[in-house]
């Protein structure tokens, strides 16, 4: 599902990437971690189209993600550090518009927004920045792309929160959705693949998904 | 399309500003013939009332209009609105035709608005329908570029404040050129509106181009 090879980044002089190859099947999982946050999300905003690599190749769903960027954009979702302005908007107008250039129903809006835990009929002005990052994670959500890519998505989440996104993480991964997660440190149980970024390189060790998670997760697909 | 046209129309309806400018519009109109009775203004070459209040319909749409529009338009500009465009997966060229769209729709509402007040100075000075329908068509149509030049404005500046500003001067300018090209108000409206319609296709051309990716520091 993607496939990225020789990837390289330099912004200011200073070298983000140097060569990162990384490569994750159809409802695979990988958690980036690492010491620096920056270069992680100059990785996550490179794989979500928002930054043009230097040099190397990304293919997600077997399209070029540099040629073909905006056909490419229609498998992913982005949560991260980017802002979302208010105009006004409820939190449930906000996601139902999300959800519906994604060809979602309605209802997936809903979902996205009792998961992360934000009021529906809540003014997107009125809530504070931390729940506005809540928002960005509910975006992602109910846009119900292939590729799910969250950057430190999980900063604003209290733990019941926490702990119902998780599952439904799981539960979409197991129906075929890739899953990209950068954190400072790894989500438990939440990928199957764990890498560090250092130095502008990904060094990989696997992780196993504990079994309560999973079978929560098991029971969330039967539903 | 559908939901993103569907959006910015929610937030131009959400906005103070256009309902603001639509009373604005209608009431000043209205104040004229109650100023200055149904002869209108005396030193004004004794033009009827109704063609004294179409030069002041101008007048204001050059100074509410931009505003209107500046003031309606969802807030997304430069890197938010390439985010916006990650986000909903839909190219900003798109994204930009509905914001035209809908700039469009509410500038032509604030018109409108006034419209039963110039009917009845149209009633008052008995001057034919069909004048009065020709000089409304070329007013609803400077809506089309009002909205362009406007959302043009507000794409490439960061500030809203200097976006109005700049939409204002340009939209004064082009019709001060369009009125010394052609012999009436009604003719400048319409190549005014021709002109912009390429205008707008040049920017949703290069938007796709312009609005691909985040803006980078220069190395």
């Amino acid at each position: 599902m993607i496939a990225i090879s020789g990837l390289t980044k330099t912004i200011e002089h200073r070298t983000m990437l140097a060569g990162v190859d990384l490569s994750i099947d159809r409802g695979g999982s990988v958690a980036v971690s690492g010491p620096d946050r920056e270069a992680r999300s100059t990785l996550m905003q490179i794989l979500a189209t928002l930054v043009r690599p230097a040099s190397g190749t990304i293919v997600i769903g077997g399209l070029d993600a540099v040629a073909d960027v905006y056909r490419v954009r229609r498998l992913l979702a982005y949560a991260g550090p980017t802002r979302i302005l208010p105009n006004r908007l409820r939190v449930d107008e906000y996601l139902r518009f999300v959800a519906g250039t994604r060809h979602q129903p309605s209802a997936a809006a809903d979902i996205a927004a009792d998961l992360v835990g934000l009021k529906r009929n809540a003014s997107i002005e009125a809530i504070v920045d931390e729940a506005r990052g809540r928002l960005t994670l509910a975006t992602a959500i109910a846009s119900s792309a292939a590729v799910l890519l969250l950057d430190q998505a999980f900063d604003g989440l209290d733990v019941p929160a926490r702990d119902r996104v998780c599952e439904w993480l799981v539960a979409a991964r197991h129906r075929g959705t890739v899953l990209v997660v950068a954190e400072n440190e790894p989500v438990a149980g939440l990928c199957d693949r764990n890498v560090a970024l250092r130095e502008g390189r990904l060094l990989e060790t696997s992780v196993e998904a504990p079994p309560d998670r999973a079978a929560a997760a098991r029971e969330l697909v039967r539903a | 399309m559908r939901a993103v046209v569907l959006r910015e129309a929610l937030v131009a309806a959400r906005r103070p500003a256009l309902v603001g400018a639509a009373i604005v519009s209608a009431g000043l109109l209205a104040l004229f013939p109650i100023a200055w009775g149904v002869r209108g203004i005396p030193t004004l070459g004794g033009i009827s009332l109704y063609d004294q209040q179409f030069r002041l319909e101008w007048v204001l749409a050059l100074a509410l209009l931009p505003w209107t529009a500046a003031r309606v338009i969802a807030n997304e500009r430069g890197d938010d609105f390439v985010g916006l465009s990650a986000l909903t997966a839909i190219q900003p060229s798109r994204l930009l035709l509905a914001r035209l769209l809908t700039a469009t729709i509410a500038l032509v509402a604030v018109i409108a608005g006034a419209l039963p007040v110039v009917i009845s100075a149209q009633q008052m000075s008995a001057v034919a329908a069909s004048r009065l329908v020709a000089d409304q068509l070329a007013l609803l149509t400077f809506a089309l570029p009002a909205a362009i030049i406007t959302v043009w404005w507000m794409q490439l500046t960061t500030d809203r404040l200097l976006g109005w500003l700049g939409a204002a001067a340009t939209t004064l300018i082009v019709v001060t050129l369009g009125r010394l090209s052609v012999a009436t108000m009604n003719q400048a409206a319409i190549a005014l509106a021709a002109i912009s319609v390429c205008a707008a296709a040049i920017l949703l051309a290069r938007a796709d181009v312009w609005w691909r990716y985040l803006s980078e520091p220069k190395e």
